[in-house]
């Protein structure tokens, strides 16, 4: 989460609401470049709307980030597969 | 990486290594372990019999991808599949109102909560249009414009449906923290933007 540390920036020339929403996703994933990524920081680590959206946009991205994993059936997967591919012929492991 | 000659070789280390991968796309594409069990199946083997045509040097997992999108469609009706969804601007969505109704104090229980369930549940709960979305951007981590071509979208519409996903989660999980008493049920009417 923004932690309130980073809510105490000092004023600074900011974007408006739409605007910041617009890029609020590209900030929280990284790929504004540098001087998008600060107007929209300075924006909502100061605007009462925008800090808590960032808060909540930053929690959905660690959860889905939680749920990348390996699937719990991948030996079984595995096995159906080989065992079809090789009944077209492929000799590999 | 160095291509390997041998075509049983080359499809072990450029196809199959992206097994665990297919088979959870697989299964967002099916939502059912043994209906994804079947697609990966059927994914392997249609890229082994066309291996030929595969470009090596291209995104081998994308390639799968497609071919178990394609394998899906063949094989589920479409109408029983898709839920029509609108193709906003990612402009006209950003200027959507949007209740968060998540004040500080709620987020926070939110964020120190363990949501693997809750977004697992929300996830498969999207329309597919944008469960696929999620699951190649999210999940997958593909590039936009990967996804976009396994999709056979515009990148830009990636984006929207990402973004529409994204909100799409977190009312789902805001649901997920009134049922679970970590928000109150009158949250939603403490903040919106």
């Amino acid at each position: 989460m923004i932690t309130d540390t980073d809510r105490k920036t000092p004023d600074m020339p900011s974007l408006d609401c739409g605007a910041a929403v617009r890029m609020l996703w590209d900030y929280l994933d990284g790929n504004l470049d540098s001087v998008n990524e600060a107007e929209v920081r300075a924006h909502v680590t100061r605007c009462s709307h925008c800090f808590p959206h960032a808060n909540f946009g930053q929690i959905v991205i660690d959860a889905m980030a939680q749920v990348r994993n390996t699937p719990d059936n991948e030996a079984t997967v595995r096995a159906g597969v080989l065992s079809r591919l090789r009944a077209e012929g492929y000799e590999g492991s | 990486m160095e291509i390997p000659v041998d075509k049983h070789v080359a499809f072990h280390d450029l196809a199959l290594r992206w097994l665990p991968d297919v088979t959870r796309f697989a299964h967002s594409l099916t939502r059912n372990e043994s209906d994804a069990e079947d697609l990966v199946q059927e994914t392997y083997l249609r890229a082994w019999r066309h291996w030929d045509s595969f470009r090596v040097g291209s995104e081998a997992r994308a390639w799968l991808f497609t071919i178990a999108r394609n394998a899906w469609r063949k094989r589920a009706p479409r109408d029983a599949r898709l839920v029509a969804v609108e193709d906003d601007t990612l402009q006209a969505l950003a200027d959507e109102h949007f209740p968060l109704g998540a004040p500080n104090d709620v987020l926070q229980r939110l964020s120190d909560a363990d949501l693997r369930p809750a977004i697992h549940q929300a996830i498969a709960a999207l329309p597919e249009a944008f469960r696929e979305v999620v699951e190649l951007v999210e999940l997958q981590e593909l590039p936009y414009a990967e996804a976009a071509a396994v999709l056979e979208i515009p990148v830009g519409t990636v984006r929207s449906r990402l973004f529409r996903a994204r909100r799409l989660l977190q009312t789902s999980l805001l649901e997920y923290a009134r049922d679970a008493g970590l928000a109150p049920v009158h949250a939603e009417k403490e903040s919106s933007q």
